[in-house]
């Protein structure tokens, strides 16, 4: 009973580390205690769930969108465009979500447009612990475009900068957090106006590479007791082989993510 | 030995670089387009007699060219046109009224980012219809540098030459330009606010003046003009074509007939030499779009290189990128008379953030008023009353910083009766001793060239057969054409400007559009609408962002 115990405990540790890890193989260095998502990889787009703006009108402007499990409330009015029908240009795998190859956009992608506003704060209820969506500026020329996310209490947790095209060179800003996220900042640092699409969020934290290290090592080391006890000294070396091997394999994944 | 493997080598270094010549392969180096005022009385002559072999192809028995070109009726019956022809070519930007349309008539792109590549494949195909004409492999279109020479081109203002009329000449000019050598006013031929632009095209067609070449469509876009276009269509483009016009419809101030006049193409040379310009100073930037690179096809009339008569042909905008390796040519200095401003060699004008201040991050406010008159030749002022509201958002961004967009003036519900090239300067708190556009007043020009046509032509060029087959129904009809979206314009330094001066009262501002031509003795600007077009806007608003 207690091997059968081990051994899923081992298969679901390995699983876990392998998961975490392929989230945060994407991550990019960032400012604060914040992990930020360089690209929107198999691993962040699992682990978040993404708000559906395709139903709103296109044309229109928003204060707010939602998926009943999240609000998003912004403090400026946010069109509703659509590549490349009334937003012309985008990007492509793997800097963004949609399926596209260049120089076609992703067809229907739709997106929400600051018009002529380079500042957007946008809300969350209830607070996130991962919060992504892809930017690209409304002209052609490269822009710095920054994102800050604050805590419950106005905290700047942290941020990212990134030089963006708007000549189909939308990127990735995402973040993940251990503290909850309230509110986030955008801001075209060259004052002009941009699109967001594709925002995505998770109200459960990622947990961090050391913590989830941890966490299969002691699976680990509680499979490798079981197996000493019940193999003894004279157990079976390929048992032992086996536990001393996956160690070492989560050991090497912990690196690569670190 | 070692003598020997050296020789080897250089030779055989030699060897490799002639092979890898364009002489060797064959193909041969682009040709140079020239600034007009430099061609010698031969070079000229070959284009001026190239152009006429053209306009004979279109005058009908008894007709003459290039007279029959400016007669109400000199010409063939417009399905017996020549592609080749003059007529044709004119036509393919624009028809006259009541023309029976022909194969690729009307389909000159503006108001967004197909200006630009449209004219250059437009000049692209005259150029080498002009070329076999003229029967000299080496002949290229000039360009007319209008920033250097501002005064029309001697050789177009000569009514004979020779003993002969000359084909360069049009009578349906603005006669500062055509028999007074007057120069067109600096406003008309401005080139920094375009090159001043950091950004090709904008994603958004409405936002298309904050780019240099036009706000991004997905399909074709013929007429009327509009806020898609870009500063370089807007200033000089349309400026020009409303000054060297005589608001005739086969004057450049009219897009279906300005092709007519020969000094059309060195003008659109010029704006296309721009382009060339804006692409050394920033490489890479054409859209990144199918749309713009290979979906949408635009249709034109080529020469056949070895036999008379000629072909039907399609081109997309990437085609037409890199001038010297794709259409074999480029300029002789493609940047010379141009006003090019420190930030469009990569130095960063906008101040830094820290600088600015907070950005504004409420909801634009906006104070509107109704406009139910008609712009003339007299000035009209509409003043706009500020709520306390706007003033206060004023007087923040004031406080704190204004960045550039803070402020801007919106114009709708712009309508024309008929077509005209008629443009007003627009000032702000305008006093009394009249309209300068150097004056800390000024905003900018609001042109009406283009709008009032006949509408969009988004079913032509491209869709048709290849074998001239005659679309014949009726074009050319002019009816009231109100632009979708309105027309704005960034007055944040203008405002800024004049609250340092102690010219912003703060409760109310004062609109004044002026047209600058009858004021402007020693230069030729565009002139003002003549009553029956009716020229008007409905509404104009000052948004505070």
């Amino acid at each position: 009973m207690l091997r059968q115990f081990s051994t899923v405990a081992v298969i679901c540790a390995t699983l876990s580390l392998a998961s975490t890890v392929t989230v945060w193989a994407a991550i990019v260095p960032c400012e604060g205690d914040i992990q930020c998502f360089a690209q929107p990889t198999p691993g962040y787009i699992s682990s978040t769930t993404l708000i559906d703006i395709s139903g709103l009108t296109d044309g229109s402007s928003y204060t707010s969108i939602s998926d009943r499990a999240l609000t998003v409330d912004f403090d400026i009015s946010m069109k509703r465009l659509t590549v490349p029908d009334t937003f012309a240009t985008w990007n492509c795998p793997p800097a963004t979500e949609a399926s596209c190859t260049k120089p076609a956009a992703p067809k229907g992608l739709p997106v929400l447009g600051s018009d002529l506003d380079s500042s957007l704060i946008m809300a969350l209820r209830p607070a996130a612990f991962v919060f992504g969506f892809e930017v690209q500026p409304d002209l052609s020329d490269v822009e710095q475009i920054t994102e800050v996310v604050f805590d419950s209490k106005g905290n700047d947790l942290g941020g990212i900068s990134l030089d963006v095209s708007g000549n189909a060179g939308a990127l990735l800003f995402a973040v993940s957090s251990q503290t909850p996220i309230v509110s986030v900042q955008l801001v075209d640092e060259d004052f002009k106006d941009f699109a967001i699409a594709n925002v995505r969020y998770s109200l459960t934290p990622i947990p961090e590479p050391p913590s989830a290290l941890l966490l299969g090592v002691g699976l680990v080391m509680l499979a490798a007791s079981v197996f000493g006890t019940r193999a003894g000294a004279s157990g079976s070396m390929a048992t032992r082989a086996a536990v001393w091997g996956m160690s070492r394999a989560m050991l090497r994944y912990a690196r690569i993510a670190g | 030995m070692a003598r020997v493997s050296s020789s080897l080598y250089l030779r055989m270094t030699l060897l490799v670089l002639f092979l890898a010549s364009p002489c060797a392969l064959g193909a041969d180096p682009p040709l140079k387009r020239k600034d007009w005022s430099t061609l010698n009385a031969a070079e000229v002559a070959a284009v001026r007699n190239a152009i006429l072999e053209m306009m004979k192809k279109d005058c009908k028995a008894g007709q003459e060219a290039p007279a029959c070109e400016q007669a109400d009726d000199g010409t063939k019956a417009d399905a017996d046109l020549s592609p080749l022809g003059w007529k044709y070519q004119a036509s393919i930007h624009g028809s006259l009224p009541g023309a029976v349309k022909q194969n690729g008539w009307n389909t000159c792109q503006h108001s967004s980012w197909f200006f630009l590549p449209w004219h250059r494949m437009e000049l692209y195909f005259f150029e080498r219809i002009l070329r076999k004409s003229s029967g000299n492999n080496t002949l290229t279109l000039p360009y007319w540098n209008f920033g250097v020479q501002p005064k029309l081109l001697p050789d177009f203002r000569m009514k004979m030459i020779d003993g002969k009329p000359n084909a360069l000449w049009w009578k349906f000019r603005n006669s500062k330009l055509n028999t007074d050598d007057k120069p067109l006013c600096p406003n008309v031929v401005a080139t920094d606010k375009a090159f001043s632009q950091t950004a090709f095209f904008t994603n958004i067609v409405s936002n298309g003046g904050m780019s240099f070449g036009g706000g991004a469509i997905t399909s074709k876009l013929h007429l009327p003009g509009g806020p898609g276009s870009g500063q370089i269509e807007d200033t000089p483009h349309n400026r020009i074509h409303g000054a060297v016009g005589d608001d005739t419809k086969k004057s450049m101030s009219d897009p279906d007939g300005s092709g007519l006049d020969p000094i059309f193409w060195p003008i659109h040379a010029n704006i296309d030499r721009a382009w060339a310009c804006w692409q050394q100073k920033h490489p890479g930037s054409e859209p990144q779009s199918a749309v713009w690179l290979k979906n949408v096809k635009f249709r034109f009339f080529d020469v056949q290189d070895a036999a008379p008569g000629y072909k039907a042909v399609l081109m997309t905008g990437g085609e037409v990128i890199n001038t010297a390796k794709q259409l074999g040519y480029e300029y002789d200095d493609p940047c010379a008379g141009f006003q090019l401003p420190a930030m469009a060699e990569g130095v960063e004008s906008l101040a830094a953030p820290e600088e600015l201040g907070a950005a504004s991050l409420s909801d634009p406010l906006i104070a509107t008023a109704e406009f139910h008159g008609t712009l003339t030749s007299e000035p009209i002022t509409v003043p706009i009353h500020l709520p306390p509201a706007v003033q206060q958002r004023i007087r923040t961004l004031l406080r704190e910083g204004a960045r550039p967009g803070s402020i801007v003036l919106e114009i709708g519900g712009l309508a024309v009766d008929k077509p005209v090239g008629a443009a007003y300067q627009i000032y702000l708190n305008l006093p009394d001793w009249g309209v300068h556009y150097q004056s800390g007043h000024y905003v900018d020009n609001l042109s009406f060239f283009g709008i009032g046509h006949h509408g969009s032509d988004t079913a032509g060029a491209g869709d048709v057969g290849d074998t001239g087959t005659s679309l014949a129904h009726h074009a050319g009809e002019t009816k009231s054409q109100v632009v979708a979206e309105p027309v704005m314009y960034d007055i944040t330094d203008t405002v800024l400007q004049l609250v340092e001066n102690g010219d912003w009262q703060g409760d109310q501002v004062s609109v004044t559009f002026a047209n600058a031509a009858a004021a402007a003795d020693d230069c030729a600007d565009p002139p003002a609408a003549p009553a029956d077009a009716q020229a008007r806007f409905t509404q104009i608003s000052l948004i505070v962002y």
